[in-house]
């Protein structure tokens, strides 16, 4: 294991540290812009296969210093990656130590509730927001060139205005300014304090993971209106919205905290809405700027099905108790989203970060009201003081592995670019907390927000859990299961848990089951006396989080877990324009040579047409489907033992075959997907459409280190005949403004 | 579990082969309920119950290797109002997968849709669902305690779940030889109510 057990010599944690400054100053000369990757393995401290060096002093997995077995090289693989037999109990590797816990026990501190954005009217906003990017100019800190910029950082003119825009006006916004972290004294959890753990509201929220462990320090975590517990966003379709997100971070670069990088682009995961919205890895924006994304929120297929919105459960709540009939595909209905940072090699640190949240989308089907019996609303977990959005007993849980250092401030770490785990597990942005609950259903919409850790999750007495959702997807039927599949990052999984089968003053706790070596994929999937023993090496495995029945039901549970929830949309009589195959592996090669578009990393991505295990770049074209279309798409891993939780941005997908058989998708992943899990040498045979929005996607590894290194592709789609050019200019943002240039290449079968 | 007898298959293969044993048994231990003792009878097994369990490999197979197998399996445990009792086929699939610098694992996927379930007094038909998948280290052998859930039919909220005993073993070194079978009643090892 990675991490040095508690008992670890002062030694053996002297070297660790020791390491890990060492690693913690290559990781902030490259946040900071001072060292290219390429230079570092130029100076041999990183292999072109993108592990670092078998360097003791810098390789957590190489031998130690001056041990007996000192020098030795170390237990890596030929390929660089790491090997598994590293950690403090053998002696054989530096490690990493582990984050200390200040005297904090477990389950000892209530679990926040998100925060909730409360919307103000567009018209309040100053400077109104506009169809294309407003170009006023602004006076540029000196730190960023100085001279005159845009104000806002969106890419300016037509290709990048808001498609829709006089269509799906927004009537309201949600005001967001990213910053370091510090105290909320605007925290708003939209539930009575009796449902919030007695949290009280109007008392500040502090910025630490548990009261014994000390404040973060505001370069060490950004967070969007720099605040704790994580913001959550309530949608309803066919209600626009605008997310006018400021860049509130220091202009200075090396104001970072030693990781993540300034600049930045958001995105809606996975949002159905026109790519200038999408948070395209390219169109990041500079401190002192804003970005606004334009968000419909429509069905998928409003311009080709139900375009007349006769059907009602194609809606939204209209705040009264009826529906807002809305065009589009009723069987599209989405309900779970989150919202993260997506900046071009700095993914993972940026989320790692902090910069990231939930959004939850209500609908006809999936009202957020339990009571409301119109024989079209599911009446899901969820409560009925209010018309919609009620979150009484319907829970964002956010989970995210984090690692601190001996002063208890956030740090990010690489050892390889497999992947980076944290040490320590929290909820919400707190570390193992305990959560009061009724004796009755609820359901928890689980996002898995980490870099690279998979979750299994299970209870602590083994009982079932109705899994209902997948990446914010009702399933077709609800699935019972006692242990949840591998989670991949980003990946959600909406669950009901039914507590009224507990007695009030018990308690039964969350489990990670999923036991890591390193971030290249679960290495063990432990049965729950062993993750509950405590033996693990990965610390991060056991209970995370303590349910306390405290209370019968304030009022009677209305809430149902019908049979069917959304059939998914039948596309058997959808002509397949067009399959394609990806296959993401190891060995990325860069065949451009833009040091602002392109990245050279160990990752990429093959694609049709080309034999190269292609790095990112993001003014490459990799795939060019046409709009109003179906394709067949084969994510293929490429193995070497990885895992890769694939994400495909804009359309939901299905799943037709894993491993060459329909057989072989679990009852868990039959519904609608926008992360696929290829597994070790897995492969998956997915359908999707191409709908309603052009311009320029991607598709990446979700394992964000191995996004930011290089497995991250564009595609794009063409406008269906409007004035769209094709393939579309590039954006290059500097904090002067955005310019453009042609794509740098153009694969021949895209 | 009653009645499992000693079950083992062995058969020599060419080349890198993962080299395993599998062994599935029910624990027959409740873990939303208490565990109950053996006494009452399970369902006769499936007229189709293989005598041995299928496995098919191929030494020229690229990786990933996966092995097939088909269990006959019984057990009883408490449920809500009455004794549940199961019987059927198991499919157990299980994929290696090797990567440079790390042991090897094996990828299980346990498929139950071939056990069915019933109350013992009531005789109402219970449905059994699928356990998730497992990763897990190729190692010596282990007992690998799953839990599952059972509830009756159309009805997911009364589900409650047991645990059935999984035994596997490999070293993933090439030559060996590819076993699967069931481990018998005095070797078993029986489920666990999860622990706090």
């Amino acid at each position: 294991m990675l991490y040095l057990p508690e008992k670890a010599s002062a030694q053996q944690i002297r070297e660790a540290e020791k390491a890990r400054r060492n690693r913690l100053e290559i990781i902030e000369a490259i946040s900071q812009g001072k060292v290219s990757r390429r230079e570092l393995i130029k100076w041999g401290l990183v292999t072109v296969g993108g592990a670092l060096a078998q360097k003791h002093g810098l390789n957590p997995f190489v031998g130690k210093a001056w041990g007996k077995d000192g020098g030795s090289g170390g237990s890596s693989g030929s390929s660089g990656s790491s090997g598994s037999s590293g950690g403090g109990g053998s002696g054989s590797s530096t490690g990493i130590a582990s984050s200390p816990l200040f005297g904090a026990t477990a389950f000892s501190q209530p679990m926040p509730r998100m925060d909730i954005l409360k919307p103000v009217p567009v018209e309040t906003l100053t400077p109104a927001p506009t169809r294309e990017a407003n170009t006023t100019l602004r006076a540029v800190p000196s730190a960023l060139g100085g001279g005159f910029g845009p104000i806002e950082g969106r890419p300016p003119g037509p290709i990048w205005a808001h498609q829709g825009w006089d269509e799906h006006y927004p009537t309201h916004a949600y005001v967001i300014t990213t910053g370091g972290i510090s105290h909320n004294l605007v925290y708003n959890p939209a539930v009575p304090d009796n449902l919030n753990c007695g949290i009280d509201p109007t008392k500040d929220v502090p910025c630490y993971f548990h009261p014994r462990m000390p404040d973060q320090g505001p370069t060490k975590l950004w967070t969007f209106n720099a605040t704790f517990p994580p913001k959550l966003i309530q949608a309803r379709y066919g209600d626009a919205a605008l997310l006018r997100h400021y860049n509130g971070l220091d202009p200075d670069v090396t104001k970072n905290g030693g990781f993540g990088r300034n600049t930045l682009s958001t995105h809606e995961h996975n949002g159905h809405h026109g790519a200038e919205n999408d948070g395209f890895t390219g169109a990041f924006f500079f401190p002192g700027q804003y970005y606004d994304y334009h968000y419909p929120f429509v069905l998928a297929g409003f311009r080709s099905i139900n375009t007349e919105a006769s059907d009602p459960r194609a809606g939204a709540p209209d705040g009264n108790g009826g529906i807002t009939k809305v065009a589009g595909d009723w069987h599209e209905t989405m309900s779970t989203h989150w919202f993260h940072d997506h900046m071009f090699s700095f993914t993972s640190q940026n989320v790692y970060k902090g910069v990231a949240g939930m959004l939850n989308i209500y609908s006809a089907l999936d009202r957020g009201n339990e009571a409301l019996n119109d024989g079209i609303n599911l009446r899901l977990p969820s409560g009925r003081s209010k018309d919609w959005g009620n979150v009484d007993y319907d829970v964002n849980l956010m989970l995210a592995d984090k690692s601190w250092d001996k002063d208890g401030q956030m740090l990010f770490d690489i050892f390889d670019l497999d992947g980076f785990i944290g040490d320590q597990m929290t909820v919400n942005a707190v570390w193992k907390p305990y959560f009061e609950v009724e004796r009755r259903k609820y359901r928890f919409r689980i996002l898995n927000a980490s870099v690279s850790r998979f979750f299994k999750i299970a209870l602590s007495d083994g009982s079932p859990m109705i899994q209902i959702g997948n990446d914010g997807n009702l399933l077709p039927h609800p699935v019972v299961l006692t242990e949840l599949d591998e989670m991949g990052i980003a990946e959600r999984y909406d669950i009901v848990i039914d507590f009224s089968r507990y007695q009030n003053g018990a308690k039964v706790r969350m489990v990670n089951l999923a036991q890591h070596d390193d971030g290249k994929r679960v290495a063990h999937d432990l049965t729950l006396g062993e993750a509950l023993s405590g033996k693990s090496a990965d610390v991060a495995v056991g209970a995370f989080l303590e349910f306390r029945i405290v209370r019968d039901p304030s009022y009677p549970d209305m809430s149902q877990v019908p049979a069917t929830l959304i059939p998914n949309p039948d596309l058997s009589g959808i002509p397949v324009a067009r399959e394609r195959t990806f296959i993401l592996g190891e060995g990325g090669k860069q065949t451009t040579k833009n040091s602002v578009t392109g990245f050279t990393g160990p990752w990429g991505i093959r694609v049709d047409g080309s034999s190269d295990m292609l790095n990112a770049d993001y003014g490459r074209v990799s795939a060019m489907p046409r709009a109003n279309t179906r394709e067949i798409w084969n994510l293929v891993n490429g193995g070497g033992g990885w895992d890769h939780p694939l994400h495909i941005h804009f359309e939901e997908g299905q799943i037709l075959e894993r491993n060459g058989s329909a057989s072989n998708v679990p009852a868990w992943e039959k519904g609608r997907k926008d992360v696929y899990r290829l597994r070790p040498s897995g492969k998956l045979k997915i359908t999707m459409q191409f709908r309603d929005w052009g311009g320029m996607f991607m598709e990446h590894c979700h394992n964000t280190v191995h996004e930011d290194n290089a497995m991250l592709l564009r595609w794009e789609i063409d406008d269906s005949g409007n004035p769209f050019l094709r393939p579309l200019p590039t954006p290059i943002p500097t904090p002067q403004g955005v310019t453009f240039q042609n794509p740098i290449e153009v694969l021949k079968d895209a | 579990m009653q009645g499992n007898r000693m079950f083992s298959f062995g058969r020599r293969v060419r080349g890198s082969l993962l080299a395993a044993a599998l062994a599935v048994g029910w624990a027959g231990a409740a873990l939303a309920a208490p565990p109950v003792q053996p006494g009452a009878a399970p369902p006769a097994p499936p007229a189709a119950s293989p005598a041995l369990a299928r496995v098919t490999a191929s030494a020229d197979e690229p990786e990933p290797q996966s092995y097939h197998a088909t269990l006959p399996v019984r057990g009883r445990t408490m449920g809500a109002d009455e004794p549940i009792v199961f019987g059927g086929l198991a499919a157990v699939d299980a994929t290696l997968i090797r990567a440079p610098g790390s042991p090897p694992i094996a990828e299980v996927a346990m498929d139950f849709s071939g056990v069915s379930a019933r109350g013992e007094q009531s005789g109402l038909p219970y449905h059994v669902a699928n356990p998730t998948r497992l990763q897990r280290r190729l190692a010596q052998p282990q007992a690998v305690d799953i839990t599952f859930a059972y509830y009756r039919e159309d009805d997911p909220l009364s589900a409650r779940s047991t645990t059935a005993s999984f035994r596997m073993a490999g070293s993933g070194k090439p030559g060996r030889q590819l076993a699967v079978g069931f481990i018998p009643d005095d070797e078993q090892s029986n489920g666990k109510p999860p622990r706090e």
